[in-house]
């Protein structure tokens, strides 16, 4: 028989972090130490996260797997991750049942991993090209893993640029992560929608779109890497298409409902492709052979 | 698994219900179609005299034998919470040794269509283990049923495809009997015990048989679908067509649950923090929720994009990924259930038609 795929394995909430009113960050440690020394993961994969009682949830692992140590508060204080076991990070947005569970996890209690499933990010071959990682609302999250990777091995890339997006200064997520990817190297630029700004901020007011154009990129040996809202990708594209980027050298990552992971309960599908099995993460390029069902 | 050596029995119907209960006394439990006052359906039963062997024409009834490959509601594992961890297990595997009796070609090839679609990637322990203990008879059609249409995607009458025996009804001096054919390794472990007391069957009475299944087949007049389906309908996966031919469409989903190769399933956590079970159950494509995401955002917003992704995975995804096989295997179960009365083989055609007339529309 196969191995049983819906087996999750149980981790451990290390830390809860806010990133917004509705964007919480989990640092989860699988429990079992053998389970958590298998758990290799390459940036841009995904995994089904659950609350037993609530069910189970697709999310990006949210941290490169060169971020296998990490700091945040277990609500009494800070709680440092140093063991052998990585911490598997995961940001999500309450707002259905099983989000909302997971937000209401406290450090100490216990939710279900399994995965990691899916293609990922080909960072390898992005060495030598500058970046841009492009990121609208909780789609941050689903970039940050190649964003952290690509700045933990800073020397191998060109330039790096990040442009993150809200609706409003408060719902940026990663807020406090700036500082950190300006230090290492990466120009960030972070913006609102009109209408989102407060009377204090500093960043940008404009839509991705029209902010991507005014940095002004020039498209050559650049790859873009973009999550976001439908809505979003496709203003962007026809601003990359403006500027003159290739599509393959433009890469998102698709998400959609999915129960199983494994190319089974038939819900993912974009036409003939299924997100599980072939993405999450595609070029511009794929895109345009797979019918508008995004 | 195939096994070829011509042989075959030629069995009286008092013979039939003897085998059969021999393998229930052999601990088989042995799912049959069952006519009695409900509704016709698959059902274990304990003794063969409750088994029909002269159900309707066609597939003998309404539900498919999906579910006992793959159960309408299934435990994927329990969960209970222990100290500080949770304590989380799988249930024991079902592999009773099973017999689905009475299938008709259509059904038996559906199931290995349905399996199809488990074995890929990593498998799946929960099917695999209960197909891998399943052995299918099949029961040759002696008459096709109005909504048949299995030989316009590749099916007919006397298909063998899925089926480990396959039985034929003959008349012997007017009595009823089987002609029966042991097609695989497990079809001849089925009959080992029994078919010594068997005689052969005459090549001329399996001439006959033979004779009438084309007989039957004649009668099913639905146009052959072209090699070129899968092409075509994604030709016209823009086409407007779609919004007309899902106008009555209700979502309803009762086409992929009668349907044997609609594999579409949810998982759901039943029971509180402390403990419960995760469990799967039957879903559909054409439900409006099936895609919706939880901030409202819908992949598949209109009624026209989930008909089309029912009909898209069935005659063209599905074929281009397994050899050109149809998933849909022409039982016709969706469009006798359908209470909008959509009738699958006429969409198809519909929307080939229009391909069709686009493409000479083109040309022009």
């Amino acid at each position: 028989m196969p191995e049983n795929a819906y087996m999750p394995r149980s981790a451990k909430v290390q830390w809860m972090r806010d990133e917004t009113p509705d964007v919480r960050t989990l640092g989860l440690v699988l429990e079992d130490p053998a389970s958590a020394t298998r758990f290799q993961w390459r940036a841009g994969q995904f995994a089904l996260f659950s609350v037993f009682g609530a069910g189970e949830c697709v999310f990006t692992l949210a941290n490169s797997p060169t971020r296998r140590t990490t700091t945040g508060s277990d609500g009494n204080g800070q709680a440092q991750v140093t063991d052998e076991a990585p911490t598997i990070e995961c940001t999500f947005r309450a707002v259905g049942k099983i989000t909302n569970a997971l937000r209401q996890l406290d450090a100490g209690q216990v939710a279900g991993i399994r995965g990691p499933y899916g293609n990922a990010f080909d960072v390898e071959a992005w060495k030598g090209h500058h970046v841009a990682i492009v990121g609208g609302g909780i789609g941050m999250a689903a970039v940050r893993s190649p964003l952290q990777y690509v700045l933990d091995h800073r020397a191998d890339y060109g330039e790096v640029h990040v442009l993150n997006g809200a609706r409003s200064v408060g719902d940026v997520v990663y807020a406090s992560e700036m500082s950190e990817w300006a230090q290492r190297g990466a120009e960030v630029v972070c913006t609102v929608d009109p209408g989102g700004e407060t009377p204090d901020w500093g960043g940008r007011v404009g839509m991705i779109p029209a902010v991507f154009e005014e940095l002004a990129l020039a498209p050559e040996k650049r790859i873009v890497v973009a999550c976001g809202p439908p809505v979003m990708l496709r203003y962007l594209f026809a601003s990359l298409k403006k500027l003159g980027f290739p599509p393959c050298d433009v890469v998102t990552t698709l998400e959609n409902r999915m129960k199983c992971g494994v190319g089974h309960c038939g819900r993912c599908n974009v036409g003939r492709t299924y997100l599980c099995t072939s993405g999450p993460v595609f070029t511009w390029a794929q895109l345009q052979s797979m019918p508008e069902d995004l | 698994m195939s096994r070829d050596d011509g042989t075959s029995y030629l069995l009286t119907e008092t013979q039939l219900r003897a085998w059969l209960d021999e393998l229930i006394a052999d601990d088989w439990q042995l799912v049959a179609p069952v006519v009695d006052a409900g509704p016709p359906r698959f059902e274990p039963v304990t003794h063969a005299g409750q088994v029909a062997l002269d159900a309707a024409p066609g597939p003998p009834t309404r539900w498919s034998a999906k579910e006992y490959l793959l159960p309408r509601q299934e435990t994927l594992l329990h969960y209970a919470a222990s100290g500080a961890g949770v304590e989380i297990t799988a249930p024991p595997a079902d592999a009773r040794p099973r017999v689905l009796f009475g299938l008709a070609p259509c059904d038996a090839a559906g199931l290995q269509r349905l399996a199809a679609t488990f074995e890929t990637g990593p498998g799946d322990p929960y099917f695999q283990a209960r197909r891998q203990s399943t052995a299918i008879v099949s029961l040759a059609c002696r008459a096709a049923g109005p909504m048949c249409f299995c030989t316009a995607v590749g099916g007919s009458p006397g298909g063998q495809g899925g089926s480990d025996v396959q039985l034929l009804a003959v008349q012997i001096q007017g009595e009823s009997g089987f002609i029966l054919r042991p097609l695989t390794d497990k079809g001849a472990r089925l009959v080992e015990a029994s078919s010594d007391a068997w005689s052969a069957c005459s090549p001329e009475l399996e001439a006959s048989a033979e004779q009438r299944l084309r007989q039957v087949e004649e009668t099913i007049s639905r146009e052959t679908l072209p090699a070129a389906t899968p092409g075509l309908l994604e030709q016209g996966f823009d086409d407007e067509v779609w919004q007309e031919l899902a106008d009555p469409c209700l979502g309803c989903r009762v086409c992929t649950m009668v349907c044997p190769s609609c594999s579409c399933f949810d998982v759901y956590d039943e029971g509180t923090a402390a403990c419960g079970q995760r469990c799967r159950c039957w879903d559909g494509c054409t439900q409006a929720l099936f895609t919706a995401h939880a901030t409202g955002h819908n992949p598949r917003p209109t009624q026209a994009a989930r008909l089309r992704q029912r009909v898209m995975h069935k005659f063209s995804y599905f074929p281009s990924e397994h050899a050109g096989r149809s998933m849909c295997v022409g039982c016709g179960r969706c469009a006798v259930s359908c209470p909008a009365g959509l009738d699958l083989h006429q969409t198809v055609m519909r929307v080939l038609e229009r391909t069709a007339s686009a493409e000479g529309a083109g040309h022009a």
